[in-house]
């Protein structure tokens, strides 16, 4: 059963070029898949188009069995917290302590601290940042930040993993390790899609590729 | 989806990065910071300019409402008085008709009260237009008659006027109702220049609080975006963001309101070099009665629900426009 269906999905900024083409794509629920492209072939966009950020000037998108074209603004909440994503650049809040920056999905869903404080205390202890659980992201380094980013995006046990050049900020050893907390997370039956331009990793992990190449997607 | 929902627990494996040791590190804090960072906003600039606002409304009220002690003052002391006036013209017996229409008056149903103004009380009121020299001995001067109405019950003044038109010819009725409605008028024109003023306040601070709101959100657009991104709803970040714009606008009408507050005392103070007829007719200082105090509560009240209104609206089309 598909977990994520394009259906001739094209984009295009403003009065610009096409930049994604006639694209169809479809992810196995359970499936661990690797998206790569060279850089402006569209990774980021095809993303943003899977976590609801941006909408496809053409085409159907269906996540979760349901065309998001038609989605009202107040349902768009309800499918992103059935996804997880991780950034680049980490996008932790600064003024949170890591602690705070995991728990955000579960707070912003309404949970009480006292029905999320061990869930989110053991997650850290299994990314290994227990020992920052008080700090601040300013304090963090690249591989820290970016483990926090990763408890972040699975706190809530996401059925869908998206992960933007998530090693694109550590070194190649961090690189691996995290690949294989992404994984781990896949056993666990989520749906991992990772957004990468990283070959050595690609050749190092050994699950589908997806190539974005002039606008369309081939299956490797 | 399970809504207390976490990462697995049963049989996680090791990730790697645990140390696999069982040592806890508590949460420090309420872990529960503000996700919006309120120092990014202009809250301040916002509040002193609201606070501005609302003294300037403060002011407007207090304005109106010592208008119309004023009005009311004159009104109610015309609305309780009329005069007759007997004319002193040749051949009028004035001293008979006055004694012929204060008995009329006297007979009529609904005075309380008559007072006959003495031929030289009535020369002293002339002397400040006509002076003090014996041009006042040969002039005709009319005699006055107040007549204090009782207002539970009062006269028909149709009739009274009907009456001393047919029996004292020379006596004319005066009801002072033109004076009455002109003040009446005047008040009114007073009462729309201050909700003029007051909407010109109100419009005003709406514009403050959509142009800080959009400010806040811009400043946190980041924040905002990760937020969506987390799951929140538009109703969440509201919230977030709501809170701080209500304090401010409380805060805001308290400081205007103290402000206005201690103007007006000032102003009663500064009322004691005023003459006693400027007060009078002109100077009502503020009592400390109900109504002058729910004016200066209400303002503080009304700058609130302005800035939980619209800060509410304006962050949802922020929202709608950002994602």
């Amino acid at each position: 059963m598909s977990i994520v269906r394009f259906e001739n999905v094209g984009l295009r900024y403003g009065n610009g070029p096409e930049i994604l083409k006639d694209l169809n794509l479809t992810l196995e629920t359970g499936s661990f898949n690797f998206l790569t492209g060279a850089s402006g072939a569209g990774k980021t966009s095809l993303m943003r188009m899977l976590f609801l950020a941006l909408k496809p000037t053409r085409g159907m998108i269906s996540l979760f069995g349901e065309n998001t074209n038609g989605l009202r603004r107040g349902k768009v909440p309800d499918v992103r917290r059935r996804i997880g994503v991780v950034f680049q650049e980490f996008r932790l809040l600064d003024h949170l302590t890591t602690f705070e920056n995991v728990a955000l999905p579960l707070r912003v869903r309404g949970n009480k601290l006292n029905d999320y404080r061990d869930n989110v205390l053991e997650l850290l202890d299994w990314v290994g940042l227990d020992h920052h659980t008080n700090a601040y992201p300013a304090v963090l380094s690249g591989g820290e930040k970016q483990r926090a980013a990763i408890a972040r995006a699975v706190i809530s046990s996401p059925e869908l993993l998206l992960a933007d050049e998530p090693t694109g900020n550590v070194d190649p050893a961090l690189a691996l390790r995290l690949m294989r907390l992404f994984q781990q997370l896949n056993q666990f039956g989520t749906t991992v899609l990772i957004a990468t331009h990283d070959t050595h990793l690609l050749d190092t992990i050994k699950a589908p590729v997806v190539r974005l190449e002039d606008g369309k997607t081939t299956w490797q | 989806m399970n809504k207390n929902a976490g990462a697995e627990k049963p049989g996680r494996p090791a990730s790697g990065f645990n140390a696999g040791d069982s040592a806890k590190f508590e949460v420090v804090g309420n872990g529960r910071s503000k996700v919006i960072p309120e120092a990014t906003a202009p809250h301040m600039t916002l509040m002193t300019a609201m606070a501005a606002m609302c003294y300037l409304a403060v002011l407007a009220i207090g304005a109106l409402l010592m208008t119309d002690t004023a009005v009311d003052n004159w009104t109610s002391q015309i609305a309780s008085q009329v005069t007759v006036q007997i004319s002193a013209a040749d051949g009028v017996d004035v001293d008979g008709d006055v004694e012929k229409v204060a008995g009329i008056l006297r007979a009529t149903p609904g005075i309380a009260d008559i007072d006959v103004v003495s031929p030289a009380a009535a020369r002293k009121l002339l002397e400040p237009w006509l002076g003090e020299a014996g041009i006042l001995d040969d002039l005709p001067i009319p005699r006055l008659i107040n007549v204090s109405i009782d207002k539970s019950l009062p006269p028909d003044l149709e009739l009274l006027r009907a009456t001393l038109a047919t029996e004292v010819p020379s006596a004319t009725l005066d009801t002072h109702r033109r004076w009455q409605a002109e003040l009446l008028s005047m008040a009114d024109s007073l009462t729309w220049l201050a909700i003029a003023v007051l909407s010109l306040i109100a419009t005003a601070a709406i514009v403050l609080v959509i142009y800080a709101t959009r400010a806040a959100m811009e400043v946190n657009r980041e924040v905002i975006e990760v937020l969506y991104l987390a799951g929140a709803r538009d109703s969440f970040i509201a919230r977030e963001v709501l809170w701080r714009f209500c304090l401010t606008g409380l805060k805001a009408g308290l400081i205007g309101s103290m402000l206005g507050f201690c103007t007006f005392v000032v102003l009663g103070l500064g009322s004691g070099r005023l003459s006693e007829p400027v007060k009078a007719f002109l100077y009502h200082p503020l009592d400390a009665s109900s109504a002058n105090y729910a004016a200066f509560i209400v303002v503080p009240v009304v700058a609130t629900v302005i800035s939980l209104i619209t800060a509410r609206i304006s962050i949802s089309r922020v929202l709608k426009a950002m994602f």
